[in-house]
């Protein structure tokens, strides 16, 4: 399966995925399905979302990403985000995007020990 | 209100989306607005875009460096031919936490620039100005 224009990463049992802004509707829908398909198949434990290089959520993306952390959590996978920048936090603020129930590191370095922690 | 620039650009494709962002945020910067507004006014853009795109099958996207008083800013005007919102109120109104999947984020939208200003009508089509200053 192509993997489209997001990388994906793998240290261990981590996915790590450096999210890229400017993708659309079709290439985070196949971004999704990869992504799931690749965590079955590699018996991963946790996945870092690493959107320190976005400088634009939109409302599409913000809900992209919280279903793939529920869709990976119903796998028994913990997916955290990593890395939000100021403004992109002020603004998903501002447009009422709630981050409930998520797992959040100020960067992806945080994320692993984050993840480590989490395993046990 | 002076309008000092203007730009137009077609919207009918991703690519478009893209570039015309740019040249939006081309003017934007220009006027030195920051990157905390940049972003506000950048997210806005990309919403109103996208909505274009899929509601309202491509549009146009006019820019102006705008200025009132002591205030600049950029103006931005979104027009599409589709089909329009049959109720802008239940539109504005379907936050985050309501809509389905493809929400329109309207009023997320409207918190991001100082002005928000819809106009819709059915089978013609749909109009949003918004202006941030700097």
């Amino acid at each position: 399966m192509k993997t489209g224009r997001v990388p994906i990463l793998k240290n261990k049992d981590v996915l790590i995925v450096p999210v890229s802004g400017d993708l659309d509707d079709l290439e985070l829908t196949q971004f999704e399905l990869t992504l799931l398909s690749r965590v079955k198949r590699e018996e991963v434990r946790g996945i870092v979302l690493d959107v320190s290089s976005v400088d634009t959520i939109d409302l599409f993306m913000a809900r992209k990403l919280i279903a793939l952390t529920q869709m990976v959590g119903l796998m028994d996978v913990v997916a955290v985000l990593a890395g939000i920048r100021p403004a992109v936090a002020v603004t998903l603020t501002d447009m009422g995007v709630r981050f409930n129930n998520l797992q959040i590191a100020p960067t992806l370095e945080h994320a692993i020990e984050l993840l480590e922690k989490l395993k046990g | 209100m002076i309008s000092r620039k203007t730009e137009t650009f077609t919207v009918t494709d991703k690519k478009e989306l893209v570039a015309a962002r740019k040249g939006m945020m081309a003017i934007a910067e220009e006027l030195g607005m920051g990157p905390m507004k940049e972003t506000q006014l950048r997210t806005a853009a990309t919403e109103l875009l996208s909505n274009m795109l899929r509601f309202g099958g491509g549009g146009k996207l006019t820019v102006e460096n705008v200025e009132y008083k002591n205030l600049n800013g950029v103006r931005a005007t979104f027009e599409d031919q589709g089909p329009g919102i049959a109720d802008i109120d239940a539109a504005m109104k379907q936050g985050f936490s309501t809509g389905n999947s493809l929400g329109h984020g309207l009023s997320g939208c409207k918190n991001l620039v100082d002005t928000f200003d819809l106009t819709s009508s059915l089978g013609k089509g749909t109009r949003v100005v918004i202006t941030k200053w700097c």
